[in-house]
């Protein structure tokens, strides 16, 4: 029975031979079979895919998850839905390796040297991010700069 | 020493007024109210360190709702549209008018925050003389902190109306920090609100941003905040994107009421040397520190113990 099933998803069997497979097939319960072979079949034929968009699902939630060094916390409005059971363990290896990534453009943990703070080292971004959220000044508020890239 | 001596006066003032009045602060609660349902029309100027703007207001309520229009008049044109809790800005950039989507703010003359409790614990309030302003009589009432972790505010409220028609905030050193005061205000009946529109230049080009700065980013602290100033209570917490980089800078925002301090967290990138110390920089104080990777900073118009012990309160 096994062989047949493996040369059907061969497309080694005839027309009368695979009316006959699936009738007996479907009485005798060969579902996890059926579902291996044609796994297998996929495989073999480099045709297998994973689920639908497996991949852009992990590039999905990846971009909604920025990297966070400080430590990882329960989130609880992710708008993400798992919609197969392997690819949050695929997304948490993908997410390790974009950390990884990230931590060789970032400075290291340990304590490192630091200057002192200048006037010429306060960024522009800074006080317009704190005007425009925090200021009781209309002026400022206003003025607060549109900066592209922070939004 | 003009303020030093109206603080005198300003303290023995708020002794005959506790004999007086049962509660000082209904003062306040009622000056709140006249900010909100008031109908008025009015330019004041608005001084922040050394610049000076000008700025026109209309304010009106309509089926309960408020409907605000602030302009800037001076130097690059400027605008706020206001109506219940969605508030636009536009602001002239160059060549281009760029819509932003903004949460609401206290701005003058609506300084004052819904519950006047919280200030009752760290402001003492008095009752100075009158003087005019902007052509109508106005009462002074000053909150003096009771420690060192936020500044005087001086406000001049109408007789009539209790709107709020000056305010002064000043530090422990009688320097001014900021300063917000009418020319000229006219209390309106009409209802029409045919002026509720921004001001079309048809040459520029206008860029419309409907997004809220960290509206959609899932926000984590990892880290716990210990022995922030007294009276303090954070009133936003804002993550955005580093651009180039996957990974957040976060922006908390405390406030007593009157201050606010905003306090950054920011990843440090490899090569760039944290920074350490504060500098001061126009009204505002500016306080850094460097822990486990991330660059702290505060920032705020306020003393600057409140602004070293908003950049020491932060713990990984």
């Amino acid at each position: 029975m096994n062989e047949k099933l493996s040369s059907l998803f061969d497309n080694e069997l005839e027309s009368h031979e695979i009316d006959d497979l699936l009738i007996r097939s479907s009485k005798q319960k060969k579902k996890n079979h059926w579902t291996y072979y044609q796994l297998i079949r996929d495989v073999i034929q480099n045709n297998h895919l994973g689920s639908d968009g497996l991949t852009k699902n992990i590039i999905d939630a990846i971009e909604k998850e920025p990297t966070q060094l400080g430590g990882f916390g329960r989130h609880e409005n992710t708008t993400v839905e798992n919609k197969s059971k392997h690819w949050p363990i695929a997304a948490s290896f993908a997410a390790l390796f974009v950390i990884g990534l990230t931590a060789l453009n970032l400075s290291d943990f340990r304590p490192i040297d630091s200057s002192v703070l200048a006037e010429a080292d306060i960024p522009t971004d800074l006080i317009n991010d704190h005007y425009s959220s925090a200021s009781s000044n209309v002026n400022f508020f206003i003025q607060a700069t549109y900066n592209k890239n922070s939004i | 020493m003009i303020f030093r001596l109206l603080l005198v006066f300003f303290l023995f003032s708020s002794i005959s007024i506790t004999h007086s009045n049962d509660d000082p602060w209904s003062i306040i609660d009622k000056a709140t109210n006249a900010t909100k349902f008031l109908d008025y029309k009015g330019v004041f100027h608005s001084q922040h360190y050394e610049e000076i703007k000008s700025i026109e207001i209309t304010h009106a309520t309509n089926n309960d709702q408020e409907f605000i229009k602030l302009n800037v008049l001076d130097g690059s044109p400027g605008e706020v549209l206001s109506q219940g809790k969605t508030i636009y800005v536009y602001n002239t950039v160059d060549n281009n008018v760029i819509i932003q989507k903004r949460k609401q703010q206290r701005l003058f003359p609506a300084i004052f925050p819904d519950n006047t409790e919280g200030l009752k614990n760290f402001y003492r309030l008095s009752v100075g003389k009158s003087e005019r302003i902007a052509g109508r009589i106005s009462q002074l009432v000053v909150l003096a902190p009771i420690d060192n972790f936020r500044y005087f505010h001086y406000f001049w409220l109408d007789k009539k109306t209790f709107l709020p028609l000056k305010m002064v905030v000043v530090d422990q050193a009688e320097n001014i920090i900021e300063q917000a005061s009418f020319t000229q205000i006219n209390m309106t009946k009409d209802k029409n609100l045919d002026w509720f529109r921004p001001e079309v230049d048809p040459s520029k080009n206008y860029i419309f941003d409907d997004k809220i700065v960290g509206q959609d980013i899932v926000k984590n602290r990892f880290w716990a905040m210990q022995k922030i100033p007294p009276g303090y209570k954070e009133v936003d917490f804002i993550s955005k994107r580093i651009p180039g980089l996957n990974i957040l800078s976060h922006q908390l925002v405390f406030s007593d009421g009157l201050s606010y301090v905003s306090l950054f967290v920011k990843p440090i990138s490899r090569g760039q040397k944290p920074k350490v110390g504060h500098v001061n920089l126009g009204a505002n104080n500016i306080c850094a520190r460097y822990q486990n990777g991330y660059q702290i900073m505060a920032v705020g118009s306020v003393p600057l113990i409140t602004c070293n012990t908003f950049s020491e309160s932060i713990k990984f």
